[in-house]
């Protein structure tokens, strides 16, 4: 999955044909679940979704974070929606400042879902990074683990095969439709599936070795058109 | 008098070791002709650089703004008939070769010593006047006039200057008989430079010395064959030669043809590949890619022979249809919709009901392409589609003249399958306004010519201010017009339509009479003696020696002058 | 202390807030143009990570002084640092690939639309970093290596140009100078148009 954040961050290289050193200079992957790329944007918005957790302890004069209770500290029992960066910090394998719960959509009943059809579910409306931050929730220490690892998989394999398809064969722009139910890391593999076969399209029609304008030209041409 | 007839060595091999400057006027000729020089260049790396010019003044400020970094310029189709070293002022280094069609070329640029040199095929002959008629006599007649004073002088020296007297009378004999002499070389000089520019007409095309120059260079193929065929078939089509001529290098084409399209196997033909074969081609314009009725109404020639703008001509003309036998569903369908029987047999129902209907010259010989699979192109259709790139309305006379230019490279055929469709819209544009003209009668003989305006603010008004498609609607229309009125056969057409509404000026284009064999045209001789007489604003920058500019106020004064002038003749 | 922490942060429901801001900009401007550099926004996030700071360090005095249960509070300030810390990082780091991208593709020069999204220290970053890529490029053959050129394997000497825009005079590295108008067309050396192509001055026509 990680390597897959990888390719992210690389993204630009493949629209430049240039090899940009991003492509080349591949941090080592993380482990799954781990930090991640520590510089890689898409990592930090995965992170900030929020998960349900309980504070077991007080925690003194931070009572503002607390929405529904007014007081000057977060009592001990409180229930909040914690970025998820926040809560490994505090719910980690070894620190019990609060208890992680899992968000509704990685739950048994929406892994029921998926495991039917996986096709027809929207993961952008489920959070945009569904993989990544279900990735990261393996961190914690709770019950489902295994089971939310194994659902994220399966939900993956089914997806992908009608994904690459798509890719490789649909160019009208029809295609918006299909991309707005994938979430973030199924849209990178699908950008790249569009983007060699264009390529490939290209070398076809002899046109392979032309020189290209740069992509900040590129981009200015566009905008200038659309102006 | 430099006149280079051996192409390969005084005129490829001097320019392929420079950066050379490309000057090119942006008609189908030319753009042939160009396209052939850049495939030779390409081979063998040789550095160049296109600019495209439409007239002198933009010649001159190409050439002054590239000059001084080129040492060998090419003038394509521009600049044959005006005086280039006046002209350009170009430096001792640098060489100009003009590869024009246009006749008769200015002796000044022929007579040049060495650098202006004009580019003809091989066998090729130029009829100038001598040099003596135009030139060195009057240096001579002076020189002869000191010679015999010199010669008095020593005579002096030996006889008595008792015949002083004598002497005085002798030099003053010898003095007046060198004047006679050079007032009769100038008069006879005056003669013989009226006849020579006295018409225009147009010799050998452009784009058919550049495939010459090609073949000798062993560097021919199908692809520059048919460019080649493409200019020679404008010659045809846009009327600058005459059907003889064509015919001549026609004939002169098809040894080519058969030498690069052997055909072996049919079986054989691969997805890239071009074969060219000889065909009897119908004054259709576009058949094969629109629908016969469409292409029968808009074609000039079939549209003024049934006069489709008139209730019977119509008639007339489904009758045709239904005598060659062929539905008019099917007609109005897509030539290539059309069912396969009648697509088959078209040819031999066409010709067989023609000569019924009086449709005598319908088919003439020309050439067409085959392309991979697909795409079948006939050198009318390429001419058609090329013509309706370069005068696309829409940009810029440089920015249409690249599109086009690219649009004859191979891998960009769906460019030429995209002009089609703007030629087919240009042509209904033409018939329409043909059929305005006669119905509301804006054609005007006033004798010696006829002529027509177009009106500002007619709609497709943007198609007609350019020359090429001026021309064609001025062909169309004498055609229109002489199918009615058969005494206007011998009397040239002339055509006005706005330009530049900015400005105010107006562009005139005149195309001869119908029966004028040899298309040798004086309009440009007529046209300048007219501006003159009645001081118009008109500038006669183009290279087209039928098409000039001017304001549109001074128009009515203008046509007055012509009339005077042509009845006098 | 903590009432004035109270007011600051009133409206804002969680700690992170404008880093993640300046992250979410920088990942939809990805296809587009760079956009200018925030200053406002760090500003106010070090500001952040400053009172964060402050706080926790009372806080970790007054646990040593002997009081009890501060230690979750510490923690959750300390996590909000390192995020902040870890969105201004991925910022600048990403603004910095993105200007090295540039470098690689269009050029040494910037031009003005380019220089206005930058700051002053990125600017004299990439000066840096051309310096650097110039002295690399220098030292790797006897006459330099310009690896900037050939990104793709070139196939012929010579290349046929439109030009997009009026340039001006060319000069070639044998001393002829073409002058590059709009709306001509051009055969020239593969190896010196290059990145004139790559700046969208010429058109590479096939």
């Amino acid at each position: 999955m990680s390597s897959l954040t990888q390719s992210s961050s690389s993204t630009p290289s493949y629209s430049s044909g240039v090899p940009s050193s991003a492509a080349h200079y591949r941090q080592p992957p993380a482990a799954a679940g781990g930090a991640g790329d520590f510089f890689d944007l898409g990592d930090i918005l995965a992170s900030q979704q929020r998960v349900p957790a309980q504070f077991e302890q007080t925690v003194y004069r931070l009572g503002f974070l607390d929405a529904q209770s007014s007081g000057e500290h977060i009592q001990s029992g409180a229930k909040m929606e914690l970025p998820l960066w926040l809560a490994r910090a505090l719910g980690g394998r070894r620190r019990n400042i609060v208890r992680i719960d899992l968000p509704k959509q990685y739950r048994q009943q929406q892994r029921d879902i998926l495991r039917a059809d996986a096709n027809v579910v929207d993961l952008f409306k489920q959070g945009p990074y569904f993989y990544l931050m279900g990735v990261k929730l393996l961190f914690f220490d709770h019950m489902e683990r295994s089971d939310l690892a194994k659902s994220l998989l399966e939900t993956f394999l089914n997806r992908f095969r009608r994904i690459m398809d798509t890719s490789h064969h649909a160019f009208s722009s029809d295609v918006t439709m299909f991309t707005t139910r994938l979430d973030e890391t199924e849209r990178v593999l699908f950008h790249i599936g569009q983007r060699s076969v264009a390529a490939m399209e290209k070398w076809e029609r002899g046109r392979s070795h032309r020189i290209e304008a740069s992509d900040v030209v590129q981009k200015r041409r566009k905008r200038k058109r659309e102006d | 008098m430099v006149v280079i007839d051996r192409v390969k060595e005084d005129f490829y091999q001097r320019i392929s070791s420079d950066h050379v400057l490309v000057l090119v006027y942006p008609d189908v000729d030319s753009l042939c002709a160009c396209k052939i020089l850049q495939t030779l260049f390409k081979a063998d790396n040789t550095q160049y650089t296109v600019v495209c010019v439409s007239g002198i003044s933009q010649l001159k400020t190409a050439f002054t703004t590239h000059h001084d970094k080129v040492r060998s310029v090419v003038l394509i189709n521009c600049g044959g008939g005006a005086k280039l070293i006046e002209l350009l002022q170009p430096e001792e280094h640098i060489c100009i070769f003009v590869v024009d069609s246009v006749r008769p070329l200015e002796l000044d640029n022929v007579y040049n010593k060495g650098q202006v040199h004009i580019v003809l095929r091989e066998g090729e002959v130029l009829e100038i006047p001598d040099f003596d008629d135009i030139y060195d006599s009057d240096q001579q007649a002076e020189e002869d006039g000191e010679e015999e004073g010199e010669e008095f002088f020593s005579d002096e020296e030996v006889e008595d200057s008792v015949t002083g007297g004598k002497r005085r009378r002798r030099e003053g004999e010898a003095s007046y008989e060198a004047r006679r002499k050079r007032h009769l070389w100038r008069r006879k000089r005056e003669e013989i430079l009226y006849k020579y520019s006295e018409f225009n007409y147009h010799s050998t095309a452009a784009s058919l010395v550049l495939y010459e120059l090609a073949w000798r260079l062993t560097r021919d193929n199908n692809e520059l064959l048919w460019l080649a065929i493409t200019g020679l078939t404008e010659q045809l089509l846009h009327e600058k030669t005459d059907r003889e001529m064509y015919v001549t290098e026609m004939h002169r084409m098809q040894p080519h043809v058969l030498r690069l399209n052997r055909s072996e196997e049919e079986t054989v033909s691969a997805i890239n590949t071009m074969k060219i074969n000889f065909v009897e081609e119908l004054r259709l314009d576009l058949y094969r890619h629109w629908t016969i009725y469409d292409s029968l109404c808009n074609s000039c020639y079939t549209a003024c022979k049934f006069k489709v703008w008139s209730l019977k001509g119509h008639k007339n003309l489904l009758e045709f249809l239904a005598d060659m036998g062929l539905p008019l569903v099917q007609c109005k369908q897509r030539f290539s919709a059309m069912d396969v029987q009648f697509r088959e047999n078209f040819r031999s129902w066409i010709d067989r009901s023609a000569a019924k209907f009086g449709l005598d010259n319908m088919a003439y010989g020309s050439f067409s392409a085959q392309i991979g699979y697909k795409i079948k192109l006939s050198a009318a259709d390429m001419l058609l589609s090329t013509t309706a790139l370069i005068e696309n309305p829409e940009k810029s006379t440089e920015e249409a003249f690249l599109q086009a230019l690219d649009a004859l490279s191979w891998s960009n055929v769906t460019k030429i399958l995209a002009g089609i469709e703007t030629a087919k819209l240009q042509q209904a544009a033409i018939k329409t306004h043909v059929r305005n003209f006669i119905d509301t009668h804006q054609v005007v003989c006033t004798g010696p010519f006829v002529y027509a305006y177009v009106e500002e603010g007619t709609p497709n008004m943007k198609y007609f201010s350019r020359p090429l498609t001026l021309c064609k609607l001025a062909r169309f229309l004498r055609e229109a017009w002489i199918s009615s009125n058969k005494r206007a056969r011998d009397y040239p057409f002339i055509l006005s339509a706005p330009v530049d509404l900015e400005k105010g000026t107006c562009l005139v284009a005149g195309v001869p009479c119908q029966t004028e064999e040899t298309r040798r045209s004086e309009f440009r001789k007529a046209f300048t003696q007219a501006a003159d007489r009645t001081q118009a604003n008109a500038s006669f920058d183009c290279f087209d020696n039928c098409v000039f500019e001017m304001q549109m106020e001074d128009r009515g004064k203008f046509f007055d002058a012509l009339t005077a002038l042509c009845t006098v003749c | 202390m903590t009432r004035t922490v109270k007011t600051f942060w009133i409206w804002c429901a969680m700690f992170g807030e404008k880093a993640l801001e300046l992250v979410r900009e920088l990942k939809r401007s990805q296809d587009g143009n760079l956009p200018p550099y925030n200053d406002d926004g760090i500003r106010q996030v070090v500001e952040e990570m400053r009172t964060l700071f402050e706080q926790n360090q009372l806080e970790v005095r007054a646990t040593t002084d002997g009081e009890r249960g501060l230690l979750s509070g510490i923690q959750l300030r300390h996590a909000c640092l390192e995020r902040n810390q870890r969105c201004l990082l991925a910022y600048v780091h990403h603004r910095m690939t993105r200007i090295r991208d540039y470098r690689w593709q269009t050029g040494s020069v910037l031009p003005p639309s380019f220089r206005l999204s930058l700051c002053e220290q990125e600017i004299q970053w990439f000066t840096r970093y051309n310096r650097s890529l110039a002295t690399y490029m220098r030292s790797i053959a006897p006459t330099g290596l310009d690896l900037t050129q050939h990104l793709q394997p070139p196939k012929s000497l010579l290349v046929e140009v439109r030009c997009l825009e009026d340039y001006g005079e060319f000069e070639m590295e044998d001393g002829t100078v073409v002058l590059l108008h709009k709306n001509t067309q051009h055969y020239l050396p593969r190896s010196q148009c290059e990145p004139l192509i790559r700046q969208g001055v010429l058109e590479h026509i096939h």
